[in-house]
């Protein structure tokens, strides 16, 4: 009598396990603060009988959120990296003729570049917006930097929100979509499309503005979402041919 | 946003309607190939292609392959002598669970017309 989770493919499964476990505590954190928090916050600043619950929340919900957040990002970008070695380990070359790569690449891309934002830009910046939140509950005034970080922490989280729908479609695709490879397509220029179409949008999440892409509303975001996971995976379509 | 979702079920049910028209082997399977099938798609198909006669997002396709070949890959990660490998990796775990199933697995494998 075996049990098979005690093998090498079901130490692979307990790591994805934990991948999607931490991912949905992410993602779903990262909807909350997109789709739910952030609406009720604008419903809060637009009625001055109720405007001070925003500064509560801010001190004592957010830290809350943001702590199951950045966490979650940590566990599912260590799994996921430890996932892909594991994978990669015993491939050899071959791996980049086979669809699973570039589908598992470009979703690979953006969750890390999604972690990254969480990491170095998101938490950073909300630091400074709950430090903000806190002074002014105890009399003092708010930090005059507040507002800028608040807005760069926004601006990348809506961003995460935009990557998060080409994210899911292409994690989703490695191993549910076989697609047709040819072995000698031109690895190099595909992933120099990705890069540049992902670059360009993780610029402007440092330094733009969410109306230059249109997701400033969460149906934009959402439209947008897919409109670039439509772009990303016809290149990678057009290009692995 | 509502239909921003009805529009995406909808398209995704549409398109799995439209897919269940095709990839069928043309003759109906014996008993022994019609376990090989439900062996191939509850363990092979997360690597190869449901439609085993292409290759799939990790794995080749493997339609004809001989039972030497599906023994040897099944059973010990290995390759028959002299046989020269469509990709060449150790990526694909071994399934000893799958003993007693190889020839019905070889039965499925072969049962499709030579692509």
């Amino acid at each position: 009598m075996t049990f098979s989770l005690f093998t090498a493919p079901g130490a692979e499964l307990f790591l994805r396990y934990i991948h999607y476990f931490a991912g949905v505590i992410w993602i779903g954190v990262l909807y909350y603060f997109n789709f739910i928090q952030g609406e009720w916050f604008k419903e809060l600043d637009a009625d001055e009988k109720i405007k001070s619950s925003r500064g509560v929340a801010v001190r004592t919900l957010v830290p809350r959120a943001l702590a199951w957040f950045r966490y979650g990002a940590l566990f599912t970008f260590l799994s996921g990296v430890t996932l892909l070695g594991l994978k990669g380990h015993g491939f050899g070359s071959a791996m980049f003729q086979t669809s699973w790569w570039a589908f598992i690449a470009t979703g690979a891309l953006l969750g890390t570049i999604m972690f990254l934002n969480v990491w170095l830009v998101i938490w950073p910046n909300q630091k400074i917006v709950i430090a903000s939140a806190k002074q002014v509950a105890a009399g003092g005034q708010a930090l005059p930097e507040a507002a800028a970080a608040g807005a760069k922490a926004g601006l990348a989280s809506r961003h995460n929100t935009l990557f998060s729908l080409p994210m899911l479609f292409f994690m989703g695709a490695a191993s549910h979509l076989p697609a047709n490879v040819n072995p000698d397509y031109n690895g190099k220029i595909l992933a120099l499309v990705i890069i540049l179409i992902v670059g360009l949008l993780e610029l402007n999440a440092l330094k733009g503005k969410t109306d230059t892409i249109k997701i400033t509303s969460i149906k934009g975001v959402v439209h947008m979402g897919i409109f670039l996971t439509a772009i990303l995976y016809v290149a990678i379509e057009l290009l692995t041919k | 946003m509502k239909r921003t979702f009805s529009i995406m079920v909808g398209g995704a049910m549409l398109l799995s309607l439209l897919s269940c028209q095709k990839g069928e082997p043309q003759k109906p399977l014996s008993t022994l190939e019609a376990r090989g099938k439900a062996t191939f798609m509850s363990n092979c198909i997360a690597c190869h292609n449901p439609n085993p006669t292409i290759d799939g997002s990790i794995g080749p396709a493997i339609a004809g392959s001989s039972l030497e070949l599906v023994t040897a890959r099944v059973l010990t990660r290995s390759y028959p002598p002299g046989y020269k490998p469509k990709r060449d990796t150790e990526v694909m775990p071994d399934f000893p669970q799958l003993k007693d199933d190889i020839p019905a697995l070889h039965a499925y494998l072969n049962s499709f017309n030579k692509p």
